[in-house]
Formats: C-alpha cells, sequence, structure tokens
C-alpha cells in the first residue's frame, strides 16, 4: 500500500485542504475547506481527490475503491464523531450526500446523490429519531428514486418518456385517487419504497443494495462514471475542459431542509447574475430538499422582501396576496435570513467575486452546503467587473480579467426593434432569466432543435423544464422557453452560462409534447410556428420581431478605455464597405487591417464592365474595361477613407480566381450573351477555359496582378486617385497596399514595380 | 500579404522591398495543413472527435506549427527591417487565444470583423496582463 493521500477531511471550523487546492479537491471540494476555515457553518465531510478519478480510469475500480477503503472508513469516524451519530446504525444513522466536483464548476452535469444511507430497517430507525415518519420515508424513496436514476441507470428511455420512478409515482397516485405528492399517506411512501424495490430487480435484475457501504461504493464510482459520459463530454468539448482533469468526490453528512416548516433549502447570488446588480437575491422553498428548488417543480419563494415584491408586481399577485401566499424569506425566516444575509456578505468579500451559494435550514439551523464564483451573463461580468472596482474590492487588472472577451458578444448583440416590438403580441410572461432577443420556430425537445437548427432554421426550444439532456439543444437555439422553474432552475442558469436568451417559468403555457403544441392566452401554437422571446423583460410574443443595434452603456465604455490603457498591440478591423468601417470605427477599431476589393466588383454597373474584362481577346480590351471600372473602384475608397479619417486602411489587390466572377448557369450566362452582345457558346467557352481543378492554389492573388498587370495598374490609381481627392478636401488618408498571395520575391518585386510607377505617373498628372 | 508557407521561409528577402506584413491566417492554415477550408466538414469534425487534432484549426490559431510559420516570419522580417510593422488579417484576428499568440510573437496590430473588435481590444489588454 502507498502512502498517497487520497482523502481530505472537513468540519467544525477545520480543514485538511483550502481553497487554494481546487486542482486537488474540485471546486466544490476546496470551497467547502475554505468555507470552513472561514467559520462559515458546513456540514462535515471529506473529499475524495481527482487524482483517484485518474487512478480510476487507469487502475480500475476495484483496485481504486481497496486503495481508498482504509482512508474513507477513517474520516467517515471523523464525520460520525462530528454529528454524533453513525452510517449505518439502525437507531442514530447518520446519512451523507455524494457529489462531484471538478477544477470549473460544470452546472448539472453530473450528478448527485442524497440520503444515502438508508435501507428497510434504518429507514424506521430515522423515523423514530426525528418522531417523523412521513420525512423518514420521504427520504428512503427518494433516495431510491436517485440512486436507481444515477447509480442504476433507471432513466426515460426517451424525450417524450417519462421517468420509470415517476410513472410508479402517477400509477400508485391514480390507484390513491390524489393529485398531488404530498397526499399520500406514510403506507402509501412505504407502498412506493416496494414498487420501485421491484421496478430496479425487474430492470437490473438485482436487488437494490441494503448494505450502506455497497450503496456508498456504488455512488463513489458513479461519480467518476459520470465523469465520461456523453454529458460531461460535451460540456467539456463547448468549455475546452480537457479531460485529464478528473473530478473529485465530495462525501459529506446530510442535512434536512424537509424536516418541517422550520426547515428550508435555497440557492443565491450575491449579486443578480443576469443584470449584474449588486443586489444580494434567491429564491428558496419551506420544507423541501434542494433539488426541489433547482428541478423546477415547485416555484420557489423569494429570499429577500424587494425580490418578492418584484416577483409578485410581475406575476400580477396583491401585496397582501404575496405576505399570505409567498412570503419572501426576510419575513418568514428572519433570524435564519439575518445570518444567511453576513455569510454572503463575508463571502463575497472573501472570494472578492459573484458568489453563487446552496443552503439548507434544518429546524431552525442554517448550513451552507456549497458556494462557488457565479456563473453570468456577459452583462453581468462587465457591469460586476466595474462595480467592484468602482467599489474598491478588485484592481483594474483583475477587473479586465474578469471579463471572458468572448461574452462581450451578447451586448453587442441586436435588440428587437423598439416599435416593432410595440406592435407585437405578448402570449405569456415568465422570467427574465437570461437576456437577449431571439425568434424563431418553435421545437419540443432537443434533438428537434439540434436537427432544425442543422438544416440552417432558427428555432426557440419550448419545454416544460430543462434537463441536462438537453444541452445540445439549448446550444442549437436562438433562445429558450419554459413553463416551469425559476431563476436558479436549470434552464436559467445553463443558458445563462451560454449567453442564450432565456424565459423561464412562464407558467401560463399548456405544453403537450406528444401533440406537439404548445396553449398560450388561449392560441394554440404548433411546431415551426414563430414566436420570440424577450429574456431581459420575460416577455413572449407571437411571431417574428425584426431587431436593432444594441445600445452600449457607460460600463461597458469605461471597461474598453480601461482595456486600451493596459494593451500595446492595436486592432484593425476587415471592412469592405463605408458601413462596416463606421460600425467598426464606433467599437474602437483604429484602422482597417483588410479591405477586400472583390466584393465591390458585383455592384451594379461594375460587374458587367469586370465581365467584359475577363472576356476581353486581349490587354487593349481589358484595358478598355478597366477604364470603366476605375471611377466605381475610386468612388468605393473614398466613401471607406472619408470614414477612417485618420486612421491607416489596408486595401487588398484582387484576390480571387476570375472564375468567381462569371456565372455558372445557364440563365447567366445566356443574360450575360445578351448584354455583351456575344454568342452563348462563346461565353460558355470562356467560362470553361476559367475553370481550375484546384482554385484555392489556381490563377488567383498576385498571380493575376502579374499575368494581368494592368489590373494592378487600375487598382493602385482607384487607391491613389481617392487618397489625392481626399486630401485636397483636408481629410488625413493613410493607404497601405497589399499584394495578396506572394511566394517568390520576385513576384512581390514585379507587383511593387507596378504600384510604384503608377503612383509616380498618377502624381505627375495631377 | 503572407499567406503562402515559402514567404515566411524568405520573410528577410520580402522585407527588404515590403514595408509591412500582414499574416493572412485563412489561407496559410489551409496551405500549411494542407486542408481545403472548403471541404472541412468532411472530416475535421471526426478529427476532432478522435482527438487526432484538439480545435478547428480555422478557428483557433494552430500555434504549434502554423504559429511557428508566423514567429519564422516576423523574425525574418525585422532581420532586414527593423521597423517592419506587422499584423493579422484572418478570422483568427478576433480569437482570443489567438489574439494572445500574436501578442506573444509582437505584432503591432490585428485585424477582425467589426463586431468582433470590443473582443479583439479586451483579449489584447488580457494579452499584455498576461505576459
Amino acid at each position: 500500500m502507498d502512502n498517497k493521500k487520497r482523502v481530505y477531511t472537513f468540519g467544525n471550523g477545520q480543514a485538511e485542504g483550502s481553497a487554494g487546492m481546487r486542482n486537488l479537491l474540485g471546486g466544490k471540494g476546496a470551497n467547502l475547506a475554505e468555507m470552513n476555515l472561514l467559520g462559515i457553518p458546513v456540514p462535515p465531510g471529506f473529499t475524495i481527490t481527482t487524482e483517484v478519478c485518474t487512478e480510476y480510469y487507469t487502475l480500475g475500480k476495484d483496485k481504486v475503491v481497496e486503495l481508498l477503503k482504509p482512508e474513507v472508513e477513517k474520516a467517515m469516524e471523523g464525520v460520525e464523531k462530528l454529528m454524533r451519530s453513525k452510517f449505518g446504525d439502525k437507531k442514530n444513522p447518520l446519512l451523507v450526500s455524494v457529489r462531484s466536483g471538478a477544477r470549473a464548476s460544470m452546472p448539472g452535469m453530473m450528478d448527485t446523490i442524497l440520503n444515502l444511507g438508508l435501507n428497510d430497517e434504518i429507514v424506521e430507525g430515522l423515523a423514530e429519531k426525528t418522531g417523523n415518519p412521513r420525512f423518514a420515508w420521504d427520504s428512503y424513496r427518494r433516495f431510491i428514486q436517485m440512486y436507481g436514476d444515477v447509480v442504476l441507470g433507471l432513466k426515460p428511455a426517451n424525450k417524450n418518456d417519462v421517468d420509470p420512478f415517476e410513472a410508479v409515482i402517477e400509477q400508485l397516485k391514480e390507484e390513491r385517487g390524489v393529485k398531488l405528492d404530498t397526499e399520500l399517506t406514510v403506507d402509501d411512501l412505504k407502498e412506493l419504497v416496494k414498487r420501485f424495490k421491484a421496478l430496479v430487480a425487474e430492470r437490473t435484475g438485482k436487488e437494490f443494495p441494503l448494505s450502506v457501504y455497497e450503496q456508498l461504493w456504488g455512488a463513489i464510482c458513479a461519480v467518476f462514471d459520470s465523469w465520461m459520459n456523453e454529458r460531461a463530454i460535451f460540456y467539456r468539448k463547448m468549455e475546452g475542459i480537457p479531460a485529464e482533469w478528473g473530478t473529485a468526490v465530495t462525501v459529506q453528512a446530510m442535512v434536512f431542509g424537509n424536516m418541517g416548516n422550520t426547515s428550508a433549502t435555497g440557492v443565491c447570488f450575491t449579486r443578480d447574475a443576469a443584470t449584474g446588480e449588486d443586489v444580494f437575491n434567491g429564491e428558496y422553498l419551506i420544507n423541501a430538499q434542494g433539488e426541489d428548488v433547482v428541478a423546477g417543480i415547485r416555484t420557489p419563494l423569494q429570499i429577500t422582501k424587494q425580490g418578492s415584491q418584484q416577483w409578485a408586481k410581475l406575476a400580477g399577485i396583491s401585496e397582501e396576496e404575496r405576505k399570505e401566499k409567498y412570503p419572501s424569506m426576510e419575513e418568514s425566516l428572519p433570524q435564519i435570513y439575518k445570518e444567511l444575509n453576513e455569510v454572503q456578505e463575508k463571502l463575497e468579500k472573501h472570494y472578492k467575486d459573484m458568489q453563487d451559494m446552496e443552503f439548507t435550514v434544518q429546524e431552525g439551523k442554517l448550513w451552507l452546503l456549497q458556494t462557488r464564483n457565479a456563473k453570468r451573463t456577459g452583462t453581468a461580468m462587465v457591469k460586476t467587473a466595474i462595480d467592484m472596482l468602482h467599489q474598491g474590492i478588485i484592481d483594474e487588472q483583475t477587473a479586465l480579467l474578469r471579463v471572458d472577451p468572448l461574452r462581450l458578444d451578447e451586448l453587442l448583440h441586436p435588440i428587437f426593434d423598439k416599435n416593432a416590438v410595440k406592435k407585437a403580441k405578448v402570449i405569456a410572461k415568465g422570467l427574465a432569466a437570461s437576456p437577449g432577443a431571439a425568434s424563431g420556430k418553435i421545437v419540443f425537445n432537443a434533438d428537434d432543435a439540434a436537427e432544425w437548427a442543422a438544416r440552417g432554421e432558427k428555432v426557440i426550444m419550448v419545454r416544460i423544464e430543462t434537463s441536462p439532456e438537453d444541452l445540445a439543444g439549448m446550444a442549437a437555439a436562438q433562445g429558450i422557453l419554459t413553463a416551469r422553474g425559476g431563476m436558479t432552475s436549470h434552464a436559467a442558469v445553463v443558458a445563462r452560462g451560454m449567453g442564450k436568451c432565456c424565459v423561464s417559468g412562464a407558467g401560463s403555457l399548456k405544453i403537450d409534447y406528444t401533440q406537439k403544441t404548445m396553449e398560450a392566452d388561449g392560441i394554440v401554437l404548433k411546431e415551426g410556428d414563430y414566436i420570440s422571446l424577450n429574456g431581459s423583460t420575460g416577455d413572449v410574443y407571437l411571431g417574428q420581431i425584426p431587431t436593432q443595434e444594441a445600445e452600449l452603456d457607460a460600463d461597458f465604455a469605461e471597461l474598453m478605455t480601461l482595456a486600451d490603457k493596459y494593451s500595446s498591440m492595436k486592432v484593425r478591423t476587415n471592412a469592405d464597405t463605408p458601413h462596416d468601417a463606421a460600425v467598426a470605427r464606433k467599437f474602437g477599431a483604429v484602422g482597417i487591417g483588410l479591405c477586400r476589393t472583390e466584393h465591390m466588383f458585383f455592384e451594379g454597373m461594375k460587374i458587367k464592365a469586370m465581365r467584359e474584362m475577363i472576356l476581353a481577346e486581349n490587354e487593349a480590351g481589358r484595358r478598355k474595361a478597366l477604364e470603366k471600372i476605375l471611377p466605381y473602384q475610386q468612388a468605393d475608397f473614398e466613401g471607406i477613407f472619408e470614414v477612417m479619417d485618420g486612421f491607416p486602411v489596408t486595401v487588398r489587390l484582387l484576390d480571387p480566381p476570375l472564375h468567381e466572377f462569371v456565372p455558372h448557369d445557364e440563365k447567366g450566362q445566356k443574360e450575360m450573351a445578351e448584354a455583351m452582345g456575344l454568342p452563348l457558346q462563346k461565353i460558355q467557352q470562356r467560362v470553361e477555359e476559367l475553370h481550375e481543378q484546384n482554385p484555392m492554389l489556381g490563377h488567383r492573388g498576385c498571380r493575376l496582378g502579374n499575368t494581368y498587370p494592368e489590373i494592378t495598374e487600375m487598382q493602385t490609381r482607384a487607391i491613389l486617385g481617392a487618397a489625392l481627392k481626399l486630401k485636397s478636401k483636408g481629410i488625413k488618408i493613410i493607404p497601405e497596399i497589399m499584394v495578396p498571395l506572394v511566394g517568390i520575391k520576385k513576384e512581390f518585386l514585379e507587383q511593387e514595380r507596378i504600384i510604384r510607377d503608377t503612383a509616380e505617373k498618377l502624381f505627375a498628372e495631377k | 500579404m503572407i499567406e503562402v508557407p515559402r514567404a515566411t521561409l524568405i520573410a528577410d528577402q520580402i522585407a527588404e522591398n515590403a514595408e509591412f506584413f500582414s499574416f493572412g491566417t485563412n489561407d496559410l492554415t489551409q496551405m500549411t495543413f494542407g486542408f481545403s477550408r472548403d471541404d472541412i466538414a468532411s472530416f475535421v469534425p471526426e478529427y476532432i472527435e478522435k482527438k487526432i487534432i484538439e480545435k478547428d484549426p480555422f478557428q483557433v490559431l494552430d500555434q504549434e506549427g502554423v504559429g511557428q510559420l508566423i514567429k519564422l516570419g516576423v523574425e525574418k522580417g525585422r532581420s532586414t527591417r527593423s521597423d517592419l510593422k506587422v499584423g493579422i488579417c484572418g478570422e483568427h484576428g478576433g480569437e482570443p487565444s489567438s489574439i494572445e499568440f500574436c501578442y506573444r510573437v509582437g505584432m503591432n496590430y490585428v485585424s477582425c470583423s467589426p463586431f468582433r473588435v470590443p473582443i479583439a481590444r479586451l483579449a489584447a489588454a488580457q494579452a499584455a496582463l498576461k505576459s
């Protein structure tokens, strides 16, 4: 046996790990250790390192279990001592959760198992200990359900299928003539457990494991296995996370949010993850387990009173009804709220970044289960970075490094056209889960979303609620709409992570997967019908709405100014038109690095003259045609130079092969023959001649300029002619002429000579 | 414009006359890999799947191979013209990891499509901060 340390314990204000050990303990494990060291109330437990995950895939399951066993059993004893209970004990049982945790947070990707350590005898002990048989049996049936799904693989067969365990529950509810889970009696729950176990035996050919350690090892190995599941691989590919990182496994004492009305569970953020606004916010549920909040089955309540009032206003609920039925945690559990508020302030101050926290209240005692840097939208990245800079929490360099450059894309993206949106019909309202504007055709599952998007359709994925299986579809869709779930539901969290527009919890929608229809505001829409979503307001509109350019705010401008302060490399743009050049100037480009000239030949009269040149028999004919093109080409450059007043413009001489300028279909060829007064056959012959086996390696770039020097001459005249004209108007022009596809020195020298000679001639003329 | 691998090898000669270089990395990637950009759909996704290559080299600059040619081109070019201005104008000019590479090899500017300009400005600042 080697001496390598594979297990790190934490609990009661002490920990073997710390926040700095993220690579070894995963984000979750490292943060749990750190929270202990900060004196934040965290249930005790231990973390198995990410190195063990790698060993699992090299040494195999049996060997790894053997290596881990002594350390895990010892760590479990430590937890037992702190919790004053015993894992597997019939009278005073300790239950644990088993969770995954990689270096980078992977929301919803890996599987969690709660309530582990229950069996037919222990459940009776738990019922007696808590005096709450309903809680004990409900925990047991949830455990079998979760373990069956995650470890034993009892999942729905396809997208339109229901969860096999949920089918059993529905069946029993029907037999008992009840509608809600909560209406089931303790005896009903016992019956459920019996049926669940029968289902497991039938589907897997094995009895449900009743030894608590067998359950534990099954769960630990399932976490390692899930590192290589399809969802995890897909997410890693999208985020560029290497498979070698591995996941850690954290085993932690269970605390229960479902032990009555002084118990609760929730998720909260130190700031608004959608807008970046500096307000503490979150959602909770009284008498519930963690999964109830994120799974979006019950609509959760707001933590702060302010958040609750905003929510009620949006949902059209009166203040009296809100207070009565949907009170905030600040109102219903004021003492706990105060404690939680202190914890969130402490955590953000400590980590110097927006935190996303999970907590449970067990019979009036607050426990933090997790904290991590919150996933946020591009808008929120910019706002929190600039706000924290102003608040003195971080410095300028850190603020710049906090924003993922690619996520700025979301801020630059179009919003709905203001006038069009006024006329559009709102058919439903949900939560503004992830900002943006999206229009598209309705699809009802992830496979269809991916398939339709692959053939170029814009789609909105509409689901009752989403699960990790929907990831690929969410990535392919323009936007996501769900009927259930709050701001912390799977759909909302993932959409914000992707920067995708999302409206969640639009409760008035009636979605029918089998018929592929959705009913909203009395209108029945089917698959393929257009809807539009505003992820910044939560509005759902009928039909398509045109979009307009986004307005950039002061925070964005400040971030950009800050960026320029610290960088030495300039940013220019690729632009072929005055419009593109103007857009790029607005975004801060300090020049054009590539102005392609080929597109200019396609417009209006130019294509005809261009074709004349290509069809000309000799140089004289080509020159005549080029003479016609010159004024148009010069005008193109004038427009661009004017916009780029004071900044350099690099113009690339004609690059693509000539065949790109002639029509390849007979209709086009006929039109051209008529326009040019030539027989069709002649046109076809020339098109045939221009055909190349490998056009990319063919007659293009400076090879054109060297075989048809008159093209380079004309373009030089156009560029410099434009420059001279604007210079005389007092505009500062800095033209740069670029010779494409140089590979041989002489081919460059030849082009240089033509350009310089032409320039001299032109300057002499003027 | 430097898009043909041969040009990077004789960059010192070209810089005797050329006053600036702009790396056209779409073509340079195409010719260095021998991948036709218009025909990659049939095999690049599978190559990524099978981990033969990590990323699509037309989206993220291949620093290992194409990057060596760029580095060589910049060094050789500046060996005969010390104040040679150097930039990039391929798709990579708007991709953060490629921008960081451009910064490291000493480019004067990157050029990208208009909507990528803010991304490139921030990425250029981050490249400077990370070095």
